[in-house]
């Protein structure tokens, strides 16, 4: 029994880990993951002459193509995880006997330890040493005409190394928590539509018990440039007879009744039921227009009809001045409304674009094209996760952990102070819990200060 | 004066104190080496107020928060970032360990990152940000990554010359793996600096620039065949010569054991600011931006590998107390992995982490 504990506790078995995990996960990442198409199959699959689907076959049966989730992998995690707690919990007690006892006296080190320091100082040293201490926790004890002094700073800090153990073993139960409690999935929505189930990863799908309504969609881009500001989702939460509406942004989640909702991609959806909000009439007499793909209406206050024959997400100018849809991307949506006189006879075409507002100024009247709905669907990925608090608070004790461990020492000072007559002499050593070969500066220092 | 006269100025005065450093450490002159130390002082400066004004221009243009505006948002502007921590680190070894030997390789790394900035034009133009990157948590975790890169890099310089101060045998397998890895560290900064300077040339870099795509796509099986010779040139050149680096260092005192010390100072500095920064923040900006903390990106995942390498260094050092060759050894594999998860992971690898590259 003792030994399997020792086996389980052992530091070697821990950088044993470390190296099989490193390589193991290092794996993962040169072979995609879930991807029968990607180049690392192919190239396989010509080095051993297979097919690349057999190639996939192979390797999904050795884990290699979810490897991450694999027998072996979550072996050697657990493996870890053990290792952790294991060697944790056992030197606890001995962590524990460690922080509680304070520095004390001690009569004999000055003779057993290399690094003592014995000079001599004048009368006052006394007064300079206890004023040195100052910032340390110590005790002092004389025996006639010699005064012992033992003093320490950080003494928590041992504890750091169990805090960030403590830690890494608080976000691995989260992420067991998570795994196999939570789930997480996308869901795909066109403008004005509503859907309630999410596909997993696996390609499982998951009711929600709400559903989502993309109401609108829209990206900003920077002014003269091809790079998105932001993507905004307005949806409505529908659960029963409770609406609510909320906005989605990138890097600001939506949460509701313990799922999260993330804006996650977008796209352009070319459907028949696209409808779009104009503006028209005479100059300064706007009044609301919506329509739909060959659906004439009439311009307010003049004989004219007009009716939306094209759109273009993207329209631009190519370098021979020529008109291009250069993407899908809504960076310059423009209509191409045609329009008619009162005998129905055709007046021409015009391209409007929404971002250019002159380009919808007629002679005696004027058109906008204020926006465009159903062209465009909104991916969302939605995720619950019931082990993510506990994830935030191992996050919080590893990084108090780290930062215990590695800013802060454990330093202890003894000094001797033997009085004969008008000078002292003087014999000090110390020690620390890192940087040992530099404990001298923590003698010099105090040193210095006396003969200051 | 704008910031990106002020990057290069400095980036010029980085690379002219490697070879002040390097007449220094030739002639042994005491009034060089000084000049030197003064010269790089004076150019960090510069450095540093170059980052304050493209910060403030950065605000000003894109009208963000003053933390959402810190200039690191792709791989040239967290290159000078870095540039900056390594000089910082540079000036703390001169004062703390009495030594103006390291300046010659950390100027050389420092002037390198700078220049090649300077060389692409990216300081030029100040970029916008996409969505992904607008959050205060870019600033902890980059700002932080960038650091312990640094950091990581300077315990870099210490293995490697804590391994060649070791006299060690041409034959033995130690030796061979320092003087492999600092030709390998060596080529690779000079091969990624020379394909850019071709896409460059040809133009080639419009729509983004990722290092050593226009090798990738360019070099035929021949150029490959001399890519690799060059590098078995320059490893053959390290590896016959490496000896002088070890006595070198007799001539001015530099001790190995310090150099180890180094080493393991600096892995113990960066550890924690890349377990937090690195690590844990980065998680953090994944759940608020994708919704998962961890996913297996092979970003993600190679920021663990080093992660791993340097715990287990840690772990041997001080547990198990490897204080030797072993565990400088150690520090150099853990540095290739940092470079592979800064440079390789974008170069090589697919994932959600692209805004590294331009």
């Amino acid at each position: 029994m003792k030994k399997i504990l020792d086996f389980f506790s052992s530091v070697k078995l821990a950088m044993f880990l470390f190296v099989l995990i490193a390589a193991g996960s290092s794996l993962g990442t040169f072979i995609q993951q879930h991807e029968a198409g990607s180049k690392s199959v192919f190239w396989l699959s010509e080095k051993f002459g297979t097919s690349h689907e057999q190639m996939y076959v192979i390797l999904s049966k050795i884990g290699l193509v979810d490897m991450y989730g694999s027998w072996w992998f979550i072996s050697l995690l657990t493996l870890f995880a053990v290792n952790l707690i294991v060697c944790t919990f056992n030197r606890l007690p001995h962590v524990y006997r460690q922080l509680k006892t304070p520095v004390g006296i001690n009569r004999d080190i000055f003779e057993t330890s290399k690094n003592t320091v014995t000079f001599e100082a004048p009368e006052n040293a006394g007064e300079k040493i206890t004023g040195y201490l100052k910032s340390f926790s110590s005790v002092s004890d004389t025996d006639g005409s010699v005064t012992y002094y033992a003093a320490e700073k950080g003494r928590f800090s041992r504890s750091g190394v169990y805090i960030t153990h403590l830690g890494i073993i608080t976000v691995l139960f989260a992420a067991l928590i998570g795994i196999t409690a939570g789930f997480k999935g996308n869901i795909a929505i066109v403008e004005g539509s509503s859907d309630d189930v999410i596909i997993t990863p696996s390609k499982k799908e998951v009711k929600l018990p709400f559903s989502i309504q993309l109401d609108n969609f829209d990206v900003d881009y920077y002014k003269d440039s091809v790079k998105p500001e932001k993507y905004v989702s307005d949806i409505t939460i529908i659960k029963g007879d409770k609406k609510e509406q909320l906005r989605l942004l990138v890097n600001t989640p939506i949460s509701y009744d313990g799922y999260r909702i993330f804006q996650t991609n977008h796209g352009f959806y070319a459907g028949d039921n696209v409808l779009f909000t104009l503006q028209a009439g005479k100059k300064g007499k706007l009044q609301n227009i919506h329509s739909k793909f060959g659906q004439k209406f009439g311009i307010p206050e003049t004989s004219l009809t007009a009716v939306v024959q094209d759109f273009a997400p993207s329209l631009g100018q190519d370098e021979k001045g020529r008109l291009v849809n250069f993407n899908t991307m809504m960076m310059n949506p423009a209509i191409l409304l045609e329009v008619f006189d009162e005998n129905d006879v055709s007046l021409g075409y015009k391209w409007i674009f929404q971002k250019h507002e002159e380009s919808g100024d007629m002679n005696e009247f004027q058109v906008k094209f204020v926006d465009v709905l159903g062209a465009q669907y909104s991916v969302l990925t939605v995720s619950k996760d019931p082990g993510k608090l506990l994830v935030y608070i191992g996050f919080i004790i590893l990084g108090a952990g780290v930062v215990t461990a590695f800013y802060f020492r454990h330093t202890r000072i003894w000094v001797r102070v033997e009085k004969n007559g008008s000078v002292s002499r003087i014999s000090v050593t110390a020690d620390r819990s890192k940087y040992k070969s530099a404990v001298g500066e923590d003698i010099d220092r105090l040193r210095n200060y006396i003969l200051k | 004066m704008n910031s990106s006269a002020l990057f290069g100025i400095s980036g010029l005065v980085y690379m002219l104190s490697m070879a002040v450093y390097i007449a220094y450490i030739i002639f042994r002159k005491e009034m060089i080496g000084r000049t030197a130390s003064y010269a790089v002082i004076a150019a960090f400066i510069c450095h540093t107020i170059a980052f304050l004004l493209r910060w403030a221009d950065f605000s000003s243009t894109y009208g963000l928060g003053f933390f959402q505006s810190i200039p690191i948002t792709n791989l040239y502007e967290s290159l000078l970032f870095f540039a900056w921590c390594v000089i910082l680190g540079n000036i703390y070894i001169e004062r703390k360990y009495k030594t103006r030997f390291l300046g010659a390789f950390l100027t050389a790394i420092a002037g390198m990152a700078v220049s090649f900035v300077d060389m692409i034009g990216a300081a030029k133009g100040i970029q916008p940000l996409v969505p992904a990157l607008k959050s205060n948590w870019l600033l902890a975790h980059a700002t932080m990554s960038f650091v312990a890169y640094a950091a990581f890099s300077v315990s870099f310089v210490g293995a490697v010359l804590h391994l060649a101060s070791l006299d060690l045998k041409k034959r033995q397998g130690l030796y061979i793996f320092w003087t492999v890895s600092l030709a390998l560290f060596i080529f690779v900064t000079v091969f990624v600096s020379a394909d850019f300077v071709y896409a460059i040339s040809a133009r080639q870099t419009e729509g983004g620039y990722k290092p050593l795509y226009f090798a990738i796509n360019n070099l035929g099986g021949a150029g490959w065949a001399a890519v690799l010779a060059a590098y078995a040139v320059l490893t053959s050149v390290v590896w016959r010569f490496g000896g002088v680096l070890g006595r070198a260092m007799t001539r001015f005192g530099v001790r190995g054991e310090v150099m180890e010390e180094l080493a393991y100072k600096m892995v113990s500095v960066g550890f924690p600011v890349f377990t937090i920064g690195g690590l844990i923040f980065g998680a953090v900006w994944a759940d608020k931006a994708w919704g998962r903390y961890w996913s297996w990106d092979p970003k993600e995942t190679w920021a663990l590998i080093t992660w791993l390498i340097y715990a287990f260094y840690l772990h041997a050092r001080y547990v198990r107390n490897w204080t030797g060759a072993r565990a400088s050894a150690i520090a150099v594999i853990g540095f290739i992995c940092t470079i592979f998860t800064y440079i390789g992971v974008n170069l090589l690898l697919s994932g959600l982490h692209s805004y590294g590259s331009l």
